[in-house]
């Protein structure tokens, strides 16, 4: 696997559409922050100690191996174009903030379900994702991590306010757990509002799919813990999942409830998204987003029996606008990008619809 | 920068489609709020770092009290980290810290305005195994006046011990919230 692979395949593994949960919750992330204690933070720090805290990290991952059996590849920010970066973002694998940095890199497990952003924020962030409802699964492996590394390096830990972050907002814990939701029924059903009001009184916020100030399209959102010290760990993410698990549930017993109360309604609109993603040969990223989550809905009510899942995560990958210019492999511009989306999404269906027949 | 107050960064980024034209605007998560566009609901990363600058009280970008004659004098505020320079100022209006150091040199600032925001004041969690020894951030004058060492093994009963004063100091001081945390802890340990 090459440094250019990652963002070359719209896929990650952790994004095929299984998982429990997976009707609702399409992804886990667990997050935990890290600095060494000897250096200033990055906001502060030169280029040489920013390059210092590269290779001692790459360092102390040396040896160390995932669950299967594979070490971690250490990708340079530098190493790759600025589309490239930008694609990495769009897959999840690293931040905004971070590839905006002088010096930083990532270290990759194969599976793209690991990723360790060296010089974001904070000097480092284990970043552990997994498909479905799994956020206990993906804190157990962050901390394996973490356990290895912290042998090797001097994490800034104060007995008091635990592991200390660039930011006071992640101190603790360092841990940010979030699920990506799609709640397709309950925007329907204008009971979004109401959910997320009472996710922010349990500790959690919501925001839009691809983070900070993004509005949320394709009723696509990102539930995250709010606060990060005095839990542990465990008891944050369990938490969680138990509000997720409830969340879900009133998710699938609205689609439900309108699949009965405007089925023939509810069908025609689903038919129609599919019609248009199916067929037009110019559509814009918001527009994409809007139908393919309504095609995914059909989806998961069964209305829509030629297509599955994976379609669905491929197709939000896909049709963002740096993927989509990897994937044409130019710099192209809105006009161009919007044609280019039309024929990515009509050959994607195809593919689909192949694979289930 | 918000489209409303024109002063604070705008974080709030509002679409609507009406009848397909679509319009866009820009706000910070206050006046987001006061216009009614967001709820506690769309709170960001970037909304709870305004929370906690206004909770650091006086300094905060969306404090009213912003205004250097309305601060109240406070000795952290001039001042800066020992270890890598960092002064209090920046902070407040950027809220990124400059090195570990700073949580103890601010640790007087920064304490109620983490309370604030996490509604605890105390890890409990992961902590990391007696790794290398901490070492002063490079090129300083280290860290004065650090805590007891980092990751320095405590035993159950040094804990216990600790644990029990700071119920004591707790309860004088009718913080009874981290009281009935610090009792759950003790009982914790000792049935252990």
């Amino acid at each position: 696997m090459s440094a250019h692979d990652a963002p070359g395949n719209a896929l990650s593994s952790w994004m095929r559409g299984d998982g429990p949960s997976s009707d609702v919750v399409l992804s886990s992330r667990i997050r935990l922050a890290r600095n060494l204690s000897d250096v200033p933070y990055p906001p502060r720090m030169d280029r040489a100690a920013a390059e210092g805290v590269v290779a001692r990290v790459a360092e102390a991952l040396r040896g160390w191996v995932d669950e299967s059996g594979r070490p971690l590849r250490i990708v340079r920010l530098d190493a790759l174009s600025p589309l490239e970066r930008q694609v990495m973002v769009e897959k999840h694998l690293t931040s905004p903030a971070h590839i905006r940095q002088a010096v930083g890199a990532l270290a990759l497990s194969e599976d793209e379900s690991i990723s360790v952003m060296i010089n974001e924020e904070d000097h480092v962030r284990i970043q552990c994702l997994a498909a479905g409802l799994q956020l206990r699964p993906a804190l157990d492996r962050a901390l394996r991590l973490d356990s290895a590394l912290a042998e090797r390096l001097p994490w800034a830990f104060d007995a008091e306010w635990g592991h200390l972050t660039t930011c006071p907002t992640n101190v603790g814990t360092g841990l940010r757990a979030s699920v990506m939701v799609h709640l397709p029924g309950l925007a329907m059903a204008n009971q979004i509002q109401g959910i997320l009001m009472t996710l922010s009184n349990n500790g959690m916020t919501a925001r839009g799919l691809y983070g900070e100030g993004s509005q949320a399209v394709g009723n696509l959102y990102q539930i995250s813990n709010a606060q990060s010290l005095g839990r542990a760990e465990g008891e944050i993410v369990q938490r969680m999942e138990e509000a997720v698990r409830q969340l879900a549930d009133r998710e699938r017993s609205v689609r439900e409830r309108l699949l009965n109360q405007m089925g023939e309604t509810l069908k025609d609109r689903i038919w129609r998204a599919y019609a248009v993603l199916a067929h037009a040969r110019r559509i814009s990223s918001a527009e994409a987003m809007e139908l393919c989550s309504l095609l995914r809905l059909g989806i998961d009510l069964h209305i829509l029996p030629q297509l599955d899942a994976k379609v669905f995560n491929e197709l939000i990958v896909a049709t963002r606008p740096a993927f989509l210019q990897h994937w044409t492999g130019q710099e192209a511009g809105p006009d161009e990008r919007d044609i280019k989306r039309a024929a990515l999404i009509r050959a994607a269906l195809r593919r689909a619809e192949a694979r289930a027949s | 920068m918000c489209e409303e107050c024109g002063q604070r960064p705008a974080t709030v980024h509002v679409t609507r489609r009406v009848n397909g034209h679509q319009t866009e605007m820009h706000l910070c998560a206050q006046c987001a709020m006061e216009k009614g566009e967001i709820g506690p609901l769309m709170q960001s990363p970037a909304w709870m770092l305004e929370q906690f600058l206004s909770a650091l009280g006086g300094f905060g970008p969306g404090s009213p009290s912003a205004a250097p004659a309305a601060a109240p004098a406070r000795p952290g505020a001039a001042g800066r980290c020992p270890a890598c320079g960092l002064p209090f100022q920046e902070f407040a209006r950027t809220g990124m810290l400059g090195c570990a150091n700073c949580y103890e040199a601010f640790r007087r600032e920064l304490g109620p305005a983490i309370r604030r925001i996490h509604g605890a004041a105390r890890h409990v969690g992961h902590r990391p195994p007696d790794g290398p020894a901490p070492r002063p951030v490079a090129g300083t004058r280290g860290l004065a006046g650090a805590a007891p060492s980092p990751g320095a093994p405590e035993s159950t009963a040094e804990r216990v011990a600790r644990l029990r004063a700071e119920l004591q100091k707790a309860v004088a001081e009718e913080r009874y919230e981290d009281a009935a945390r610090l009792r759950d802890e003790i009982r914790a340990l000792t049935k252990e």
